[in-house]
């Protein structure tokens, strides 16, 4: 072989240490990003003598991805709704004292001091006072829910909009992987990177909505959502668009909720993962929630009023029967949004059936109404149908934060197996490098003694 | 099992946030004194708090109801006893009277005198109030009952007060039965209106044993029904000192489902405090192990 030939072979050799160096320098650069998958030099034969950064080979794991999309998807619905739900048992947490238990008491408090002294005019007052309290208890609850709404539905136009962001940007991804030569080297570094974009932009996805991947033969990857809908199709991505619609919570009350849809198809029971179903699952349960409130408003207030305006009721001046002591504020059904103490005097109040002083017969009756199973509340009294909703609550929030917590310790094992298997360690690094350095002294240094050769050679014939 | 570096910092941080999340939520603990933050902390603890604490209500309403009509009850006996014991005063002077063949006109004028001074006590008392509430006229208690001739103009419902499950008490009285009201007068007084008008007419014979008879008919009912409100008196203390009991029984029920173990809470908040000091130390220790010490010289 000639010797000029050996020194060909042995540019070419440091050319490829060189750029198995530059791979070791992109695994070290790139130590701390979690979405990057390292890189191994692949070195082939070169014949007769000399070698060849074949591949730089991207260390993946298709299998354990799958996995974590799939996980992902599914903590992060949990999550979400837990986190969601939060505030809303901030509403009604009775232990540290918001919440209308003690209110509840006080009313019915306030009911026997009459029971006690009918021609107390200061307990009368009272008792008009802590109706008061109660209805602005139920106005500060449902202001407090519907705000969350509002909040919810905010933040769920914001995550709509970065889902399509996402769609967008992987149709954009999927162009450019399709396009994307994979034979050469440099081009297969680029075609790496696109893929490690890719996977980021599809974890993304997927913490926020329901994601099935197909992968195609040119690495592009599909994506579907609720009930099969496309979002990602090769280089075309399809718009997620919110729009809300009127709901009866019932006794009149209206609220607006949100309707989702997929390039025009409207899907929005059918998201089951991912914060954003999340949301619209805490969506349905703060209107479950407004309306049970809203059942617990009407019935109190129209058994209440039923009770004082009955037929045969006195009130202390002895007129009947007596005056309502709830009303709705727009004159129709009383609601949780209407509902306000009517403007009634204390001595209107009928406590009696007899134009008696001291008859305390009728507020008697109103006081027993606290003990009584109502037809309207799934036969339970006033107290235990809140103590059954505020348990409902914690009860749902309970679930999704066990389930968080299982899916979130599932979620942290598979990105544990990837990094293991894909993340970068400095110390092998530093070995590969280490081993890298020296070929490239030792190519070095056979062209070094080729050159001496040459030398000698050239020696031979001056 | 191959480790990436970043893995070293992401397990840093995953347990990281456990330990601190610990530490706040016993430190919470402590400071708010409750073991239950979040009603989804131990649901069943809150649904049952929040009974406890419903029942804890209603037995603090008839405490309540307990105060008041003790109150009235006390006012309503003594009020009777007063009455009970001048009508003994009144029958001694009866029984003098009947002594026709001692007394002269002069002396039954006296004695007729001293009848209708007692006689307006009785009425006066007969017509007791409590702030502004007329015990002995029923429910119709804005007005005096009984009139200064001893008619009554009150009603035979009464005010009753729930003090205990199934048991109401009196709040206010039937004057009718309390006072021994026959044809719509005070028997009692009615009788002292007949003696007064026998000694007025100068015909002495006229107050017989059957006026006495009558009076003592009277006094029988007074009698009666003040030990009918002692015995009421004597069931609601009785029902008093049960709620009392029971209070306490709810109390402590609301504050072991509700309250936080103090003790509990800080012994906790130590061994998470270790825990997160071992967690840090550890890493401290290991972030630093790299083979890029030695290639810095």
């Amino acid at each position: 072989m000639p010797l000029f030939n050996l020194l060909n072979i042995n540019a070419a050799s440091l050319n490829s240490f060189q750029k198995g160096i530059d791979l070791v320098n992109k695994n070290i650069n790139n130590v701390n990003n979690k979405d990057y998958a390292k890189e191994r030099a692949n070195f082939a034969e070169l014949a007769p003598y000399g070698v060849t950064l074949k591949e730089a080979y991207r260390v993946f794991d298709q299998r354990y991805f799958d996995r974590y999309l799939h996980e992902n998807q599914k903590f992060h619905y949990y999550d979400e709704a837990a986190s969601s739900l939060e505030s809303i048992e901030s509403i009604f947490n009775d232990v540290l004292g918001s919440g209308m238990a003690d209110d509840f008491n006080e009313y019915f408090k306030a009911a026997n001091d009459i029971v006690n002294e009918p021609d107390n005019i200061a307990a009368r007052r009272t008792f008009i006072e802590k109706a008061r309290v109660l209805v602005a208890k139920f106005h500060d609850a449902y202001d407090s829910i519907e705000n969350d709404k509002n909040n919810l539905q905010l933040s769920m136009q914001t995550e709509a909009e970065e889902i399509n962001r996402l769609s967008k940007q992987l149709a954009l991804l999927n162009k450019k992987i399709a396009g994307q030569p994979k034979n050469l080297i440099p081009e297969q570094e680029k075609l790496n990177s696109l893929l490690n974009e890719r996977d980021k932009v599809l974890k993304k996805l997927s913490s926020h909505i329901d994601v099935k991947i197909r992968y195609n033969a040119n690495n592009t990857a599909d994506v579907f959502s609720a009930k099969g809908h496309a979002l990602v199709l090769a280089d075309r991505s399809y718009e997620i668009t919110l729009q809300k619609a009127a709901k009866d919570l019932g006794h009149g009350l209206q609220t607006f909720s949100t309707q989702v849809l997929i390039n025009g198809v409207e899907l929005t029971g059918d998201f089951s993962k991912g914060s954003f179903a999340a949301k619209l699952h805490t969506e349905n349960f703060l209107d479950t929630t407004l309306t049970k409130l809203n059942n617990l408003v009407n019935t109190f207030a129209t058994k209440n009023n039923d009770i004082l305006t009955q037929a045969g009721s006195y009130d202390y001046d002895g007129n009947s029967p007596g005056k309502a002591l709830f009303k709705a504020s727009d004159g129709g059904t009383i609601n949780l949004s209407t509902i306000e103490v009517s403007d009634i005097k204390p001595e209107e109040i009928a406590a009696a059936k007899s134009d008696a002083k001291s008859d305390n017969s009728n507020i008697k009756e109103l006081y027993a109404l606290k003990d009584t199973p109502m037809n309207e509340l799934d036969g339970k009294t006033f107290e235990n149908y809140y103590i059954s909703f505020v348990a409902d609550i914690g009860n749902e929030r309970n679930k999704f934060r066990a389930l968080a917590k299982d899916s979130e310790a599932m979620v942290n094992a598979l990105d544990d197996k990837l990094q293991e298997i894909s993340g970068v360690n400095l110390d092998e690094e530093l070995v590969n490098l280490t081993q890298l350095q020296r070929s490239y002294e030792a190519a070095a240094r056979v062209i070094s003694v080729t050159d001496k050769l040459l030398e000698t050679v050239m020696d031979m014939i001056r | 099992m191959r480790v990436s570096t970043n893995q070293i910092y992401h397990t840093f941080l995953k347990y990281d946030k456990t330990r601190q999340a610990d530490i706040a939520r016993y430190t919470n603990q402590i400071s708010s004194g409750k073991r239950i933050l979040t009603p989804s902390d131990d649901i069943v603890a809150v649904a049952k708090a929040l009974k406890a604490k419903a029942t804890g209500a209603e037995l603090d309403n008839y405490l309540n109801n307990i105060t008041t009509v003790h109150n009235r009850q006390v006012a309503a006996e003594t009020a009777l006893s007063n009455i009970y014991e001048t009508a003994q005063d009144a029958r001694v002077e009866i029984i003098r009277l009947l002594n026709h063949g001692v007394l002269d006109q002069e002396d039954a004028q006296i004695v007729d005198d001293y009848l209708q001074g007692l006689k307006k006590y009785i009425i006066d008392q007969a017509n007791t109030k409590v702030g502004d509430t007329y015990l002995f006229g029923g429910t119709k208690s804005g007005s005096a009952p009984f009139a200064s001739d001893g008619t009554y103009s009150g009603n035979t419902e009464v005010q009753t007060v729930p003090v205990s499950k199934g048991y109401e008490a009196n709040a206010t009285f039937n004057g009718e039965d309390a006072l021994g009201v026959k044809n719509g007068k005070i028997e009692i007084v009615e009788v002292l209106d007949t003696i007064h008008d026998q000694i007025q007419a100068g015909t002495l014979t006229g107050v017989n044993d059957a006026l006495l008879d009558k009076f003592d008919e009277g006094m029988r009912k007074i009698g009666f029904y003040r030990s009918l409100i002692g015995n009421q008196m004597k069931n609601v203390e009785d029902f008093k000192q049960q709620h009392e009991m029971f209070k306490t029984v709810y109390n402590d029920m609301v504050s072991k489902f509700e309250d936080a173990d103090i003790a509990e809470a800080v012994a906790k908040l130590e061994q998470s405090k270790v825990a997160y000091e071992a967690s840090m130390a550890a890493f401290n220790q290991n972030k630093d192990l790299s083979l890029l010490k030695y290639f810095a010289a």
